[in-house]
């Protein structure tokens, strides 16, 4: 099957006061179909840049990039009909019209017939629980709500490949947690799409990705699943737990685990307790038995910010500019 | 038909934004009957009287500055409207979320101007009527035909300019050098209110530089006299080259331009 994403040697370079700016600086990569794939690194890294040239607003000076096997050069008008992009922008709206106006209209841009475009706006709208603002005008939607219509727009025409730009950017947590589930549960799992995602947040991109690339000042250090990139930096998997109920000896039970190398409490909050699991490798299901075994009440466990940081921070050392 | 699909929504979404506007979406309608009334009280300066300059288009005064005044409102917007409608898409951010759909990249940049253009048709077409139903503009003679064959071969070329402006835009992001240019040139010498022959000579050279001027002047002839086409045949001719230099010209520099934008990362620029 032929990737989703083919990138070979990317090169682009922004004009500068002071000559020109290298954003990329032969990128390669391969995304196969139904992955969902997270693009971390640093701001100024090239990772906008990267998402604009793969949906065509950005045309690089040298190297090849395919989107579901279209040419962004060649082909740009095929890659535009079988991508979907969420900028990072949310006020990338028409702030008098109304939520569904704007759907119909972006979706009658997408060659939707008019009826077609009002079905799938009403579709989304209602999938996205903006059916009760669906006919105020965007400028009176909270930043979540347009952050929402953000990605609706970019399923109008149901592509094969959606690049999403810092899509929880300035969301409530609990916002960011439901569009993170719809986004792996719904896009990639239900119907198979292909996503490219970038983001800050560490945590998303650990929870969401099968696999991570970190680019760096344009260059790509590492490619791989994001427990992997840690431990090949050089550390073990860092797990944080929070549990309910009384934390005495907690850690020691906890340590007694298989797979976990150490636990230090991180911190006690209430009734709470929250600790961090180093692990050997990245956890399976059957620690959520142990934890049932221990008597453990989760609140919450996933994989600590710190992995990817430090990945981060290893391969920007490893390879020498 | 998907293109006509696309342009019936880049038509239908200027229409709701403007009229998003209440009071100054009727406020124009206003203005532009009061416009009529202006002109029609301008030209009772001139009574009863038949200025030697008319004597062309064999008719008054008011009429002559109706359809000079309605039809140079109406130009304009097409000189000046792709490069307004675009720095306002740039500045609402809304260019590239136009530019990654599956919509052509030409009809994206320019199609959010499409709305005015069509109610500036509207508008003149009542500006026109009302001019002479109620205050007696003399259009008995037209010949609409040879008017409409003519107001379309310069609608080709002043939007041939109106794409050039978009392009400036797409490099330079405010056009308004070119808009200014267009407006002066339109009203001191295209013949707006005033025949092109009662300008200095040494001024008439100018004149006949301009699409414009041919523009109005055919079209008076049609509007006022009743001219033909085969009477016409030399304005439509040199509106015809105008038309011919114009379009490909501001087709290379749309695309010249927006290659630019892409190179340089600067399509949402503003």
């Amino acid at each position: 099957m032929s990737p989703a994403i083919d990138v070979v040697d990317l090169v682009h370079a922004y004009p500068g006061p002071r000559g020109p700016v290298e954003a990329l600086r032969g990128v390669a990569l391969a995304v196969p179909p139904g992955e969902f794939f997270g693009l971390f690194g640093p701001n100024g890294a090239g990772k906008t840049t990267f998402i604009r040239v793969l949906a065509t607003l950005v045309t690089p000076a040298a190297g090849a990039a395919r989107v579901a096997g279209w040419d962004v050069r060649r082909d740009a008008a095929r890659v535009r009909a079988a991508i979907g992009l969420v900028f990072s922008n949310e006020y990338s709206f028409y702030g008098r019209l109304t939520g569904r106006q704007n759907l119909e209209f972006f979706g009658a841009l997408q060659n939707l017939a008019p009826r077609a475009a009002r079905r799938r706006a009403a579709e989304l709208l209602a999938f996205f629980g903006l059916e009760r603002a669906a006919d105020a005008p965007v400028q009176s939607y909270s930043t979540g709500m347009r952050q929402k219509l953000n990605v609706a727009r970019a399923l109008l025409h149901d592509p094969a490949v959606v690049f999403l730009d810092e899509p929880t950017k300035g969301l409530d947590a609990l916002t960011a947690e439901a569009l993170r589930a719809l986004l792996r549960r719904e896009l990639v799992e239900r119907q198979g799409k292909t996503i490219l995602l970038t983001t800050h947040d560490l945590q998303e991109m650990e929870q969401l990705c099968d696999r991570v690339a970190i680019l760096e000042a344009g260059r790509l250090r590492a490619v791989g699943a994001p427990a992997e990139l840690a431990r090949e930096a050089g550390r073990s998997v860092v797990y944080r737990l929070e549990v309910a109920g009384p934390a005495d000896g907690l850690a020691e039970r906890l340590a007694r685990l298989p797979g976990v190398l150490a636990v230090e409490p991180a911190a006690v909050t209430g009734p709470a307790a929250v600790l961090d699991l180093t692990f050997e490798h990245a956890p399976d299901a059957d620690l959520w038995r142990l934890f049932a075994d221990l008597g453990l009440r989760v609140v919450r466990f996933g994989p600590k910010e710190e992995g990817l940081v430090t990945a981060l921070k290893e391969f920007s050392r490893e390879v020498p500019e | 038909m998907f293109r006509l699909l696309t342009v019936t929504a880049l038509i239908r979404r200027g229409f709701l934004h403007a009229a998003s506007y209440r009071l100054n979406f009727f406020g124009n309608y206003l203005g532009a009957l009061l416009v009529v009334v202006f002109y029609y009280v301008l030209a009772q300066f001139y009574g009863q009287a038949r200025p030697a300059a008319l004597a062309a288009y064999a008719g008054d005064y008011f009429t002559f500055l109706l359809i000079g005044g309605v039809l140079a409102r109406f130009f304009s917007l097409g000189f000046k409207q792709f490069a307004r409608e675009l720095e306002h898409e740039l500045a609402a951010g809304t260019l590239e979320p136009l530019m990654v759909t599956a919509t052509p990249p030409a009809l994206a940049l320019l199609g959010p101007a499409l709305w005015t253009l069509a109610e500036g048709v509207v508008v003149a077409g009542a500006q026109l009527a009302v001019g002479a139903a109620f205050l007696g503009a003399d259009l008995t003679r037209a010949n609409w035909p040879a008017a409409l064959a003519l107001g379309a071969l310069t609608l080709v070329a002043v939007a041939g300019w109106g794409a050039l402006s978009a392009a400036f835009v797409l490099v330079f992001k405010r056009a308004d050098p070119l808009s200014w240019l267009a407006d002066v040139t339109l009203y001191m010498f295209a013949g707006v209110y005033f025949p092109v022959a009662a300008l200095p000579a040494a001024l008439q050279p100018i004149a006949w530089a301009l699409p414009l001027s041919h523009a109005l002047e055919g079209l008076r002839l049609a509007l006022m006299r009743g001219a033909t086409l085969t009477e016409l045949w030399r304005y439509g001719l040199i509106l015809a080259g105008f038309a011919a230099v114009l379009a490909p010209v501001s087709a290379w520099a749309l695309s010249a331009a927006l290659a630019r934008a892409r190179r340089t990362g600067s399509l949402g620029h503003y």
